[in-house]
This record gives structure tokens, sequence and C-alpha cells, in this order.
């Protein structure tokens, strides 16, 4: 393998996939980023074997080939380098030449053929979405998934196609946020997958620009075709919650309430509730909402009255402060109508307003009060 | 400063309780020694001494000692399995006596508790009626005895009850305190384990007031905080106070086999046995904890614990027995038999001002499943109503 390439363009490939090297592995070979030389590309890869990464870039290619060599390294020794024109090459036994203006650089590289091969997905369902809308529906919903081993299947983001409409929904029993977006290109039979949070925090990250991504669904594993980057993702195997049963049919009553007051608000006042609960109390009544936090142990206590609209007469229900930020913080519309039932059930956050096709709903539980 | 009566604290310990209880309900064993405790099996038992009666403290049977070798003291004793419900039954009437002393009782134990008579003693006409009423009151309601000390402090209440057992009254009162202590080896420090009895005698400590004489720095330089603290314990100073209700701060059952196994099958149902019992009584003080753990001794003693810490506190049986189940497999394969098992919780949260959870209808069936099968299984007893995975590990511990 020989090839010549500018070291910003090789430098922003291999950054894509060399932050999915595992940082300790039992098997050595994942420590190493794969580059296959063919026509005119020079293609990364990388893997943890949960998840794949590969980037593709435009190099001169001298010779075809290709070498597994040490990822780290290589990433570090560029990211040193100006930029410059490198010059790889590779010899039979796989030992790798780097040189430069600077100088040479060797590295012992390892036979490609022993490289973990990327999965293949067979009879895999493939949908096309605007990168803007997917961003949008992993971002709404991926700080809600949760941390717990015990429940797999609520560590990853729950993806729901079917009748056009494309939904994906993140719980950890505490908040559950949902994002559908409907469009008539997209499939009309069901198909679901739960996807890992790593592996969309690497698809939030190669997400730029307006272009449109595509996503391959198999058995096993989805693909994330962006430009440039193809991601593999192994699925979470599990089933998942069946979350419509704890979304509430019917609500007794509504708080109307501008999104940045109620956040500004909550932020101030649970800087001084207690560090343990975190616990806010809101009193809601007909024309304004009470937000009140204590400290017991050190004594701070704060408490604020914003504007609202309600339309029952008075409601006093708690919260933790940073699940209801973590929410607000992820509503856009200017307005926002809160649905609420009784004190110890879960109060539905709807935006006001919201882009076409889209629909948002985020569910979130009290605390327990006295 | 003369000590004074600031405090009236009253220590309430029935004596050989398990035992006495046997004997009252079974007039045949009176006068007789017996011995509560594990099965003794002909000597090959494996368990411990719970209780043994006065009749049998002769021949050197003592609690807390392994069976087989009470079995060898006095291979005549009359070996009962204890019956905790029964004991239970006899612990609230006395408690409900205690209160008709004072509300501030501090529950140590089925037959123990302290008493703060601070602000009642004056009503009993003073310290000693006080305390021949507790002793007559307990007599007259459950034929049993018990006996009391009252002092100013916990510390001295309570050896002074251990001090004319059984059917003893001593009251030390503050003047006397010191001259009391003085006397005593300080093996009889409320604190003092073997441990520390042993590291004290090797710097030619053994009397309590050799340590009251003892420099102090040096106490704190061998003993760390314990120095400073046995050295106010044998000054007569203990300012702890009668705690109603100790917040209670892990739960935790564990089971000794009769033989050792290692057959995971067993063992993954002990753990769902060990399970259902620390949840039952997690339930039953409205209590959540968030961390699970594992304990694993092996024949040859070697003890090992694993921990694992929960996103959100549970107290199902199902969630601790999942964790438990995970962390025994994290042992691998078992290359040496299992000698003892124990599941715990830990970091316990109560019910009252916890996040409630999406899922808390779902486990709301649960827990009311979970409750129900409590209270059937206090009506019916364990084996009226189990999940059917425990069955194995119940039929080989009645086997053992």
């Amino acid at each position: 393998m020989k090839f010549s390439i500018q070291r910003n363009e090789i430098y922003e490939a291999l950054q894509k996939v060399v932050s999915v090297l595992p940082a300790r592995s039992t098997i050595p070979m994942t420590q190493n980023v794969l580059f296959v030389a063919e026509g005119d590309q020079l293609e990364l890869m990388a893997t943890d074997l949960e998840i794949t990464i590969i980037s593709n870039v435009k190099a001169a290619i001298e010779k075809e080939g290709s070498v597994a060599i040490p990822g780290r390294l290589i990433h570090d020794i560029i990211r040193e380098l100006p930029n410059v024109s490198l010059n790889f090459d590779t010899d039979s036994k796989f030992r790798t030449t780097l040189s430069s203006e600077f100088g040479q650089y060797k590295v012992g590289g390892e036979n490609p053929a022993e490289f973990p091969r990327k999965p293949d997905i067979l009879d895999g369902r493939e949908i096309v979405l605007p990168n803007g809308v997917l961003k949008r529906l992993v971002e709404k919903t991926i700080f809600a998934t949760s941390a717990d081993e015990l429940r797999p299947a609520l560590t990853g983001v729950f993806f729901e196609l079917g009748g056009h409409r494309i939904r994906t929904v993140a719980t950890d029993g505490h908040r559950l946020s949902m994002l559908s977006y409907v469009d008539e290109a997209l499939p009309e039979t069901d198909l679901n997958a739960i996807i890992s949070t790593k592996a969309l925090n690497f698809v939030l990250r190669s997400l730029d620009g307006e272009g449109l991504t595509s996503i391959l669904l198999g058995e096993k594993h989805a693909q994330f075709h962006m430009e440039n980057t193809l991601l593999y993702a192994r699925l979470i195997e599990e089933n998942y919650v069946d979350y419509t049963r704890v979304i509430p049919a019917e609500t007794n009553f509504r708080m109307t309430i501008d999104t940045n007051d109620f956040l500004s608000s909550v932020k101030r006042v649970s800087l001084f509730s207690s560090p343990v609960t975190a616990q806010v109390i809101l009193s809601i009544k007909k024309s304004f909402v009470t937000i009140h936090a204590e400290d017991v142990d050190y004594g701070g206590e704060a408490r604020e009255e914003i504007p609202c609209e309600f339309n029952g007469d008075e409601f006093v229900i708690g919260f933790n402060s940073r699940y209801l930020q973590n929410i607000l913080r992820h509503i856009d519309s200017q307005l926002l109508n809160v649905e609420l039932i009784r004190p110890d059930n879960a109060i539905l956050l709807l935006p006001e307003d919201k882009p076409e096709n889209e629909d948002q709903l985020m569910l979130l539980m009290p605390i327990r009060l006295e | 400063m003369t000590p004074d009566w600031r405090k009236v604290i009253a220590h309430v310990d029935m004596d050989a309780f398990f035992a006495a209880i046997e004997q009252l309900e079974h007039p045949e064993l009176r006068g007789k020694p017996v011995i509560v405790g594990a099965d003794p099996r002909g000597g090959r038992g494996r368990g411990v001494v719970s209780t043994a009666s006065y009749e049998a403290r002769p021949y050197g049977v003592h609690s807390a000692m392994p069976i087989s070798r009470a079995y060898q003291l006095c291979p005549h004793g009359i070996y009962r399995k204890p019956d905790g419900a029964l004991y239970a039954s006899y612990s609230r009437k006395i408690f409900a006596i205690l209160e008709e002393f004072t509300p501030l009782i501090q529950v140590v134990s089925v037959d123990e508790a302290f008493l703060d008579v601070s602000g009642s003693v004056h009503l009993f006409g003073g310290v000693a009626k006080l305390g021949a009423a507790i002793k007559a009151r307990i007599h007259a309601v459950t034929g049993l005895t018990a006996s009391v000390g009252i002092s100013n402090s916990k510390s001295v209440a309570k050896i002074a009850s251990d001090y004319q057992k059984p059917d003893g009254l001593t009251i030390i009162p503050p003047e006397a305190v010191q001259d009391f202590l003085d006397a005593l080896l300080v093996t009889k420090l409320w604190g003092a384990g073997k441990k520390t009895v042993e590291n004290l005698a090797r710097l030619g400590i053994v009397t309590v007031r050799q340590l009251r004489e003892y420099p102090l720095e040096v106490l704190e330089k061998k003993f760390g905080k314990m120095g400073p603290h046995l050295h106010r314990l044998a000054r007569g100073i203990d300012e702890r106070e009668v705690v109603e209700r100790e917040a209670i701060k892990s739960v935790s059952h564990e089971t000794t086999f009769g033989e050792d196994h290692n057959d995971r099958e067993l063992l993954n149902s002990t753990l769902l046995y060990l399970a259902e019992k620390v949840s039952t009584r997690l339930r039953k003080k409205d209590y959540r904890g968030k961390t699970i753990h594992l304990k694993l001794r092996f024949e040859d003693f070697s003890t090992f614990t694993r921990n694992k810490t929960l996103a959100h506190p549970t107290n199902l049986t199902e969630d601790i027995y999942k964790v438990c189940k995970a962390l025994f497999e994290q042992f691998g394969e078992l290359k040496k038999p299992v000698r003892l098992i124990g599941v715990g919780v830990s970091h316990l949260v109560a019910e009252a001002g916890s996040q409630t959870s999406l899922w808390d209808v779902e486990n709301q069936r649960k827990a009311v499943l979970e409750k129900v099968m409590d209270q059937l299984q206090e009506k019916f007893g364990k084996a009226g109503l189990t999940h059917a995975e425990t069955l194995t590990a119940r039929k080989s511990r009645r086997k053992s």
C-alpha cells in the first residue's frame, strides 16, 4: 500500500474513527485502525465490536492495499504535524513508514486480514432522513435514557417506525421523552430497534450540514450512512417497555407558561434546594406559580413567583429540579403546556409551537411529598 | 464536678430469654439444661448456640458457642430449635410493658432494651421502686424474669444489668459509678471486643481502673478514636442518648449450609430465598435500598463480598435476586464448595421524599403481590406460599 495525502484531510477522517477505539481491550487488534487504499479513496475503519465507524477520504494512491496500524499512535503523530503532504508506504510485513518534509516515522502494522470484519446487514430496511430531523430525533430524547444496567433496553433510544412515521423514545422510569416525525416517504409497515446512546453520540458528532442520512436497520445491526462516514451499531436486542401504557390518556388540569421564564426560575431556585433530593416545589395558582426550594440542613431557601395560566384552583407538586431543568432545556417552543392529573402522577409537557410534521411529548414523575 | 442523676437510664435484659420461654411453655424442661440453637446432630452439627438455660451454664455452655462444642460439654442437654414466632410474641408483650414506664425506649434486640426514665422516675417513687416495678410487671404478665440495671448512662446501666444475673436489680447511683467501674475487668466495658481486650492486656491494662489511669495520648495512638472512647467509658462518661428507633442502615440475611455445596441451582434458589427475606423486611419498614451485597464463604472459611449500586432504590425480591445472581455469576466456576451465603441491601432511603417512577403502577402491583405474600407467610409460615424456585433451597436445608 502506498499513497499520499494532505495532513488536514487524513486528520479529519482519522478523528472521526479514532474516538471509537476502546481504552482497554482484550482483543489487541481493536486498538488498530484499518487503512484500505483503493481507486482514489482511502478508507479508515475502527471498531470496539459494538460500534464500527468507517470514514472515507480522497487520496493519491500509488499502490492499492491495506494494513492495520496502532490507532492512537498514528492519530497522535498526525495531530502534531502541520498541514503538509504525508506519504504512507507499507512493506510486505505490514511495517508502515509515514514520511513528510519533517522526517520519517515507522510503525509496525498488522495483517489486515485479521482485523474484525464490518457487520453484514442482510435484509435490512432503509429509511432516509434529513440530517436536521435525525439530529432532533436523537437530541430531544437521548438525555432521558437510563444508566441502569438492570434494564439494558432503557440504556438506548427506541426507534419505532410504522404508518409513515418515525418516533424516538427514551425513558429511565422517572422521565420519558418522545419525538415523532411524519413523512409520506417513511415506511408504512412496523419496524423497531433500540440503539445505544454511545452509538447515537457518534452519529450526532458526524451529522453536519444539511444533507441526508440513510439508516439501514437489520436484525442485529443498524447502519448510519452519513456524508463520508459509515457507522454500524450493534442493536440492543431486548424488548422495549410498553411506554404507551404510562402516557396518561386524560388529564385534569393545564398550566400554560413561558418556557424560558420557567427554566430560568427553576435554575435559580434549585440552587437553594437540598443537594440530596434536589427538590423544588411548584404551587400553581390561577395566574401564577410559586417555585420554592429549601435546604433544611443548611438553612438555604428560595422562592420565586412567575406568571402562568392555570385552569384549576391550586395544585402543589414536587420535582427533582435536575430532571425538570433537563426536560425544559429540550423544549424549543416559547410557550409550554403542562398537563396535570394528581400530585403523585406524571405530568405531561407539550410544546405549544412545533416544527411541521413533528410531535413532541415529555413525561416527568414527581417526588413524593410528605 | 460531682456526678448527678441528670439522666436516669435503665437497661432491661431478659434472662436466658429463648431457653426460659421453652421452659415456660414446656414444664417438663424446667430445671433441666436447655440449649436453644442449631441441631447438634450428635456433635456434628454446625450452627451455634442461641441461648443456654442457667442449668446448662455450669457445663460451660454459652451463647454464640459452636453447637458441636456445646454438645461435647453437655451431651445430655435438651437441644431445641429456635421458635422465632413464639419468642417474638413474648418480646412484643415485654416491650408493651416497658412502654408503661416511658415512651423513650431503644430496642436493642428481642430481649433487651434501654429506657430513658429521667422524666418518669419520680412517678414511680424513685429509682429503686421503678426498677422493682419493671421486673414485677414483666414477671406478672409473662412469667419470665428480667435483669435490670439503672445508672446515669447507657454504658453503666448495661454493665449493671449483667452484674447480678439472673433476676437481678442493680442500681449504680452517680456517686458510686467510679468505684463500681474501677473494680471491673475491662472485658465488661460495653464495646471492648476480644481484640481490644487483648491489645489492652498487652499494655498491662486489665482492670477498668488501670485503663482510667492510663495516659490518654498513648491510648489514642494505639487505638485511634476507640482509645478516647474507652477512656471515657472507664470514667463513667457516656453521652449516648436513648434513641427510640435507630435509623437502620442496612438489612441482610445469611445462611450456613448443613454441608458445603457447589450446586449452582441450590445456591441460586438459596439466593432467592434470602432476597425474599431481605425484601420482606425492607417493605415492612417502608424502606428501599440502592446497594445490593452478596457474601460468600467457602469451605476453607475464605470470605468474599461483592456489591452493586443500582440507579434507583428497590425493595422488590425480583430486583434484589436478579442483582445477587449476577454478582454470584461473577465468581465464575466454583472451585471450592460454599459454606455460607448472604444477601444484604444498604444505602436505604425512606419512601417519603423519594422520586416516583413511571413503573410505579407496575411496581405497585408487584409490591402489592409481595405484601400479600408477606402477610400470608406471617399467617401460615414460610412454607405456605413462596417463589417456587426457593423450594430446592428449603428442601436441602431441611435435610441438613
